[in-house]
């Protein structure tokens, strides 16, 4: 029997990223083109990324959106027609999208799906109606929605709903923070966002002291994790969950793809969940770098519990990504790009696609000129012996010591 | 050129113009309201005894459960005494043109900077439109443009806070301790709770931040003053200039009215007792910074691309992912390091990954060339 369960949508910040997180289960990938979207500093897709990105995906039957979701300007528009037809020519599933200037610009170019953006901050079922007669025909809600509101609006407004399960939250409403604008000088709505949230400051409140000033990181919130009330998603009947992060590794694009899909799956095969396995899928989504999990609006309205207040380099990770599988010579060796170092007598793990994690401990390694290494270091590729069940783009992390 | 200012009970009326406007904020409806829906009654009935015209603000954004909150408060409201309703979540702007019969002012200050949208905008309430407000990071070229182009009046902000964080959640009292007078009296009624946030990044000190119901506000540490340029906003087609001293204390409103007046506003800047900008009233250039957030060299660019450097071992081998063209011995290559340098070399020996000799590499196939000096991982390979 087969199981509702939404579709599986994850941040492709590159090809190869895209690529790791099909292979490892989304049902969709988002990613970038070089302009329109909100992620400057991410590598994107050059258009021929892009090409090879949608025949991938689709050979697999995933479905590629591409964000055009910059807050954009009139000269912005002027460009945008011909990388709209260009992006209908070769298929793409849907576009993401925050502006109205832009989505009547993408629906006057091409006969691509248009998906509102989280930019837009669409948060009740009054404006999914109004978006839904812009011509849109997938709402991403805001994040400030529980799930609850999120299956409401779909049902009354009649339109699909996206909504994030997993990653990084902006603390201000999308799309209403201006900060890097205007303390760096930096369109945070066209792709400059400075995270001047994630800093620290000193609040000196009007009612105390000035010697009680607070040092705190106010504006900076928790990561959001939703495995554990898949249920909910499920039961609302959301129709797409997505994982933020175009700019996190291979690692995280892995993890968060394999984690989630496996989660679904097992729904779609048993139609429940056990408490058992949506623990072991929250542990695995803990060895990936994130910062303290909470489920912000999700079940109830985000705390206090949602402010992270701490600097960003203690984010909590178990594991590093130490490399990539880029070639598998069978019954011979596994050829692994490293990211991180690792010496020999090192626990490592290969996640699979599919199956159990592969742990075996790291004696065996050397160059590709077959000479032996006691420890490998970042951005060379090494042999390992091979392994069943391997493939190119399956990564491999080690335990951080704790 | 009119003048629209916020309503609070000790403004005296009997200074303003006829032809000022004024908004009028409910605590459960505008972003920074005080009033209950007693007195918004009340302030509609008195401005228009005066004979101004007024304006409603609906400019929180709303969750499902929120939105039909506030639905009910509005329904309590004595629309009849407002010429328009302003607003800025697309759900309010819905019902308004669905559910009322009043003008709408559409808030389009976030976002909203290309004419495209805002005529969409405009077209989708069906000529219930009267006015838009255009944000601040327009500058006045573009402010020109469009009110040539638009068959309605713009309003924009002359003087004020500019607002640039906004969120539903409660940052500030989350800082204090449980028994902190300030904070039990603000959850429990509409007092705001206020603070100047210091950012680690020098120079910012000194940004306004409010939390209330409706969640927490960030202010730029600086107000946006374009009183000394009203005539330049004139001619800019700006219809309304808004004025906003809701979070003075001395709100110098005789000044800024013989400044309106008279548009010549240095009386008025030797009063104003703050720092103050013209944002980006000249020119908005905050996406020339975005060329230098990456490296453009390691981008690919695909005419006779075909892959890239993974691992160079010194004197032996380069090892190349072929990620398009096909590689084959005798190919003269073009090499792109990280840091722009290019180089040129051949390729006379080839090996798979096994150390095997071979005479062609194609997609998607990692291989072994010879060695040449100076070529990086990253480095961005093409044929010549």
């Amino acid at each position: 029997m087969s199981r509702f369960t939404p579709e599986l949508l994850a941040p492709a910040g590159s090809l190869d990223k895209l690529k790791v997180a099909i292979s490892y289960g989304a049902n969709a990938v988002y990613l970038g083109g070089l302009k329109f979207g909100l992620r400057s500093a991410a590598e994107n897709f050059t258009e021929e990324e892009l090409i090879e990105g949608v025949e991938f995906a689709h050979s697999k039957d995933a479905k590629v959106y591409v964000v055009l979701n910059g807050f954009l300007h009139d000269k912005d528009l002027d460009e945008l027609p011909k990388f709209v037809k260009f992006l209908d020519s070769i298929k793409i599933d849907a576009v993401i999208v925050s502006d109205l200037g832009v989505i009547k610009t993408v629906l006057s170019n091409s006969s691509i799906p248009v998906h509102l953006s989280t930019q837009a901050s669409c948060l009740n079922t009054s404006a999914a109606k109004l978006w839904k007669k812009m011509g849109v025909e997938r709402i991403v809600v805001g994040r400030e929605t529980s799930i609850a509101e999120a299956g409401k609006i779909k049902k009354e407004a009649g339109i699909e709903v996206e909504m994030f399960v997993h990653g990084s939250m902006c603390m201000a409403y999308s799309g209403n923070c201006t900060i890097s604008n205007f303390t760096q000088g930096r369109d945070s709505n066209r792709g400059g966002c400075a995270h001047s949230c994630r800093f620290e400051y000193s609040i000196d409140f009007d009612h105390l002291d000035t010697t009680e000033k607070k040092s705190a990181f106010f504006m900076s919130s928790t990561d959001l994790n939703g495995i554990k009330v898949l249920p909910e998603y499920i039961d609302a009947e959301i129709d797409s969950i997505k994982v933020e992060g175009r700019m996190k590794s291979h690692l995280y694009a892995g993890t968060i793809s394999k984690t989630y899909s496996e989660a679904l799956n097992y729904y779609k095969e048993h139609g429940d969940f056990l408490s058992d396995s949506l623990k072991n899928w929250d542990n695995e989504l803990k060895k990936v770098t994130h910062r303290t999990y909470a489920q912000a609006n999700l079940i109830d309205i985000a705390g206090v519990e949602t402010i992270f207040n701490e600097r960003e380099v203690s984010s909590e990770h178990d594991y590093v990504l130490v490399g990539r599988v880029i070639d598998v010579n069978p019954g011979d060796s596994i050829i692994i790009e490293v990211r991180n170092a690792w010496n020999s007598g090192d626990e490592l793990e290969i996640l699979p696609f599919s199956g159990e994690t592969i742990i075996f401990n790291s004696t065996e390694f050397s160059t590709l000129m077959n000479e032996k290494l006691t420890r490998t270091k970042p951005t060379s590729l090494v042999k390992i012996p091979f392994f069943d069940n391997v493939e190119i783009n399956n990564i491999l992390r080690k335990r951080v010591a704790q | 050129m009119k003048s629209i200012f916020y309503y609070t009970d000790d403004l005296d009326l009997s200074l303003f113009k006829k032809n000022t406007e004024f908004i009028v904020e409910h605590v459960e409806l505008s972003r920074f309201g005080k009033l209950t829906t007693k007195e918004v009654n009340h302030a509609a009935a008195r401005l228009k005894e005066h004979g101004f015209k007024i304006s409603l603000e609906w400019d929180i954004l709303m969750s499902e459960t929120v939105f039909n909150q506030k639905v009910h408060t509005l329904e309590q409201i004595d629309l009849i005494l407002f010429d328009s309703i302003r607003a800025q979540d697309p759900g309010a702007i819905e019902y308004v043109v669905d559910k009322l019969e009043c003008h709408i002012s559409l808030i389009l200050e976030t976002g909203n900077h290309n004419l495209i949208g805002i005529q969409n905008w405009i077209d989708h309430c069906q000529g219930r439109v009267d006015r838009v407000i255009l944000s601040v990071e327009l500058d006045k070229k573009t402010l020109s443009h469009y009110s040539q182009s638009l068959d309605l009046p713009i309003e924009f902000l002359a003087l004020g806070r500019i607002l640039i964080f906004y969120t539903p959640r409660n940052l500030l009292s989350a800082l204090l301790p449980e028994d902190d007078e300030k904070k039990k009296v603000s959850l429990i009624s509409n007092e705001f709770l206020t603070a100047t946030g210091e950012s680690e990044e020098s120079p910012h000190r000194g940004f306004p931040l409010v939390e209330n119901s409706h969640g927490t506000f960030m202010f730029h540490i600086k107000r946006l003053n374009l009183l000394d340029s009203l005539k330049d906003l004139d001619e800019c087609g700006i219809s309304v200039v808004r004025v906003d001293t809701r979070f003075e204390e001395d709100k110098n409103i005789d000044l800024i009215l013989k400044t309106l007046e008279t548009s010549d506003a240095t009386e008025f800047k030797a009063a104003y007792g703050f720092d103050s900008i013209r944002g980006y009233f000249n020119i908005n250039k905050t996406d020339v910074l975005f060329k230098k957030l990456k490296n453009s060299r390691l981008q690919r660019k695909d005419e006779s691309y075909v892959g890239e450097v993974l691992e160079t071992n010194k004197g032996n081998y380069m090892a190349i992912m072929i990620r398009k063209t096909s590689l084959k011995i005798g190919d003269e290559l073009k090499f792109i390091t990280p840091e722009g340098k290019t180089m040129e070399c051949k390729v006379y020996e080839l090996k798979n990954s096994r150390g095997e000799e071979i005479s062609e590499s194609v997609k998607g196939e990692l291989c072994l060339m010879n060695y040449f000096g100076s070529v990086w991982p990253k480095s961005q390979v093409y044929l010549r």
